[in-house]
């Protein structure tokens, strides 16, 4: 069944008068999803549905750029209700379903099946939170492959390298440099590749569509420096990130009196600190997210309009033809492809060393095992609390 | 008995090591030299850097030795501190100073890098004390130290118009012993020509690290003492002892053969938990623990060392106790737990089982080895500590 064929209904549709608890929390705007995005960005587990959560708002971000950009519509189109200007998404509900959907190919309509008993009841109260569950557990096994390789490189290395230098094994001190170097190596690669195929993972909403690599690196290709100043702000978005797990060992040049604070006064300022420096994470990633999903939807749109076989297929551009925007007055990118191309494979991975930089320099100020892992700007979104850890 | 000691209590102190050992005349007086024949004085720096807790805690050490059979020996200090002065690093060069010379600061930067510090004493140090009040030989005055931190090489005397390099003392290391073997490997050329040239380029390198023109040629003595250990270990460096325990070593061999009457012993490996890994820095107590063991053994049963041997054992600094962070263990700031230390010392002449829990100052102990050891300090800044002679 062709875009133009389906009989999906698309996002100009009004929310369903029926979802009263939508409407409630609608009314709360985003203020309230920030703050419960906050909270569940305390634990790793529950961090894993803020990711999911991270995904769905790509998504519609992705959307809005084109409605903001291109929300003329053809005339003579086939659905009346398209008369009207599209409606910008919304956030997306962390637990309640608002109904809200990308109309492609008559998949997900806009208002879910109306299921009868506890299904529906379940459906239609919580059918946000599994949306950013599965969301979540797809972005976490696409990231958990890509970046667990040179993570667990950089633990390794590191620990085998120091462990090494304590007992003066002279015979293999190149063993611990050397796996350090090869996670590097790969992390500078992987990091470079990640926040695209990051929105692309999104949009497309299937794990494999994460190593899509030669669309991905197109992508990336087409989006130029716009997508090297999105890398940078990146590795700068990460720099208070990485104060906070640091500048604690500095606390008694500004808070001498801490050594002689009760355990509670110390959990409750490490609960603080944890708390204000998750809602910095957040609040970094809608805008990282955000800016991406823009990158990513002008890419797709120059690929499909250059004719580049296959972009037709995307999700994205099924929205754009489902939604029979004008694509007339847009010009797609052209440019000296060779030197964009030289650029990016030097920029790219001088730019993500900050970050490589930036985890190694902050082990040795404030020692963690998970950072060897995760940091929280480009994987599960969640911070180690300060104090006594595992 | 008051803290610190006067005039009065350092002559009878003296004079009550004089009487001991049945030396009438060898009071240090000035203008003459007499031969030395005062108690011997080991030196251990409990380094690099350790906490209260894991030491003489007798419920939480890693140093069963010394915190359940040392301090029946001796009087224990539990309670010294190195002070909080502005620009003062609680570090190990700055604290090996610290001990050596009796004041704060007694040293300026020669060249310092990252993570390579490089201070020049400026104040006279206990081996250029002893060896302008007694005539003693340089090979009888000890330092020996680790191979992390060669710079602590060049403690050995200080840039000081009425001291210095006159009256240095000797160092046993790592660092010695190669510039030892890549001479005699030059001299004898029984090597094919790549290793020779290869021996040339370490031999260079190793007296470029020379940054107080110290000069690599030590005395007969010290040659001799190489040519034994080259015999027994040889010349790939992967036989003998590593880490702190070839400080144990070292410090035996030269008991039993060069017989010092004034030794230092840098230990260092706790330092390694900077990078991450707590066990290193319990580990490391142990192996320092151990080491103790058999050098306090082979005192107790040398004719040269037997009950005429005072042990002083004093961490160069303390760690961190900071609750924010996983691993609590750096030194560099500033914090109270970096600044508490302890010290313990026995032998004769020293009351015995005793804990002095009073504070008292890292800058103490130039001048209390001084008085156990006759002579004057002048440039030290703490006195001496009072209460623990018998």
């Amino acid at each position: 069944m062709s875009n133009a064929e389906t009989v999906a209904e698309s996002s100009s549709r009004p929310v369903p008068k029926w979802n009263r608890s939508v409407r409630i929390f609608r009314a709360f705007g985003k203020p309230v999803k920030f703050i419960l995005g906050v909270l569940l960005s305390l634990t790793p587990l529950t961090a894993v549905i803020v990711l999911g959560w991270l995904a769905r708002f790509t998504e519609r971000k992705s959307a809005n750029y084109f409605i903001t950009r291109l929300g003329r519509r053809l005339p003579g189109d086939a659905y009346p209700e398209r008369a009207t200007p599209p409606r910008h998404f919304g956030w997306p509900g962390w637990f309640v379903d608002d109904g809200m959907r990308l109309a492609v190919n008559g998949e997900s309509p806009s208002r879910p099946p109306v299921k009868k008993g506890v299904a529906g009841f379940l459906a239609s109260r919580f059918g946000g939170f599994w949306d950013n569950l599965k969301a979540g557990l797809q972005s976490l096994t696409a990231l958990a492959v890509l970046t667990l390789p040179f993570g667990a490189l950089w633990f390794l290395g590191w620990w085998s390298g120091w462990q090494n230098s304590f007992t003066k094994g002279y015979e293999q001190a190149f063993a611990g440099p050397a796996i350090s170097l090869l996670g590097i190596a790969l992390s500078l690669m992987a990091l470079s590749y990640l926040p695209m195929a990051l929105a692309h993972l999104s949009l497309e909403r299937r794990i494999s569509s994460f190593f899509h690599f030669g669309r991905v690196l197109k992508l990336i290709h087409t989006a130029g420096w716009r997508y090297i100043l999105l890398s940078a702000a990146y590795v700068i978005a990460a720099l208070p990130v990485f104060l906070a797990n640091a500048a604690p060992v500095f606390i008694e040049n500004y808070n001498p009196g801490i050594s002689d604070m009760s355990p509670e006064e110390i959990g409750e300022y490490i609960g603080a600190h944890h708390f204000w420096t998750s809602v910095y994470i957040l609040a970094a990633l809608l805008t990282l997210r955000a800016w991406a999903a823009r990158i990513y939807a002008r890419s797709a749109l120059d690929l499909y309009l250059r004719d580049e076989t296959g972009w037709g297929d995307t999700r994205i551009m099924g929205y754009v033809l489902e939604e029979n925007f004008d694509l007339g007055s847009h010009r797609p990118r052209t440019g000296p492809a060779k030197i964009r191309a030289v650029l990016l494979v030097i920029l790219l991975p001088a730019i993500w060393f900050g970050l490589v930089a930036q985890t190694y320099v902050g082990q040795f100020m404030n020692y963690k095992w998970w950072n060897w892992l995760n940091h929280p700007l480009v994987q599960i979104p969640w911070f180690p609390p300060l104090g006594p850890w595992a | 008995m008051p803290d610190i000691i006067g005039r009065r209590q350092f002559n009878l102190g003296l004079g009550a090591t004089a009487a001991l050992l049945g030396n009438a005349g060898t009071l240090a007086t000035a203008g003459a030299k007499a031969p030395y024949r005062g108690p011997n004085v080991i030196i251990v720096r409990f380094g690099g850097g350790v906490r209260r807790r894991e030491t003489i805690d007798p419920k939480h050490t890693y140093a069963p030795f010394l915190a359940h059979k040392l301090v029946k020996r001796g009087v224990l200090i539990p309670n010294m501190m190195i002070e909080n002065l502005e620009g003062l690093n609680t570090s190990h060069a700055e604290g090996t100073l610290n001990i050596l010379t009796g004041r704060y600061m007694s040293w300026r930067d020669a060249g310092s890098k990252i993570l390579e510090d490089r201070l020049e004493p400026i104040e006279p140090t206990l081996f250029e004390y002893f060896r302008k009040a007694y005539a003693v030989p340089a090979h009888r005055t000890l330092l020996i130290n680790g191979e992390d931190r060669p710079q602590e090489e060049f403690f050995a005397f200080a840039r000081h118009k009425h001291y210095g390099i006159k009256y240095r003392s000797e160092n046993l290391s790592l660092y010695r012993y190669k510039l030892f073997k890549f001479r005699k490997i030059l001299a004898e050329r029984s090597a094919d020509e790549a290793e020779l040239k290869k021996a040339q380029a370490e031999y260079d390198k190793l007296k470029s690290m020379d940054y107080r023109g110290v000069g690599i040629k030590q005395t007969r003595e010290l040659e001799r003492f190489w040519e034994n250990w080259r015999k027994d270990y040889r010349d790939s460096g992967l036989i003998n002892p590593r880490g702190d325990r070839l400080l144990t070593e070292l410090a035996l061999r030269a008991m039993k053969t060069l017989r010092p009457a004034l030794m230092m012993i840098n230990y260092q490996d706790p330092d390694y938990v900077h990078w991450g890994n707590k066990s290193h820095y319990t580990r490391a107590i142990s192996i320092i623990d151990k080491g103790l063991e058999r050098i306090v053994e082979l005192a107790d049963r040398n004719p040269f060392y037997r009950r005429r041997t005072i042990f002083v054992i004093v961490p160069d600094c303390g760690r961190d106790a900071n609750p924010l962070t996983a691993l609590p263990f750096q030194h560099h700031f500033n914090t109270r737990s970096a600044h508490e230390i302890w010290t313990l010392i026995f032998g004769p002449n020293i009351v015995r089982d005793k804990t002095y829990d009073r504070q008292f100052d890292q800058s103490q102990m130039a001048s209390t080895i001084g008085a156990m050891m006759g002579m004057r300090t002048p440039r030290a800044d703490g006195r001496a500590i009072g209460g623990i002679f018998t």
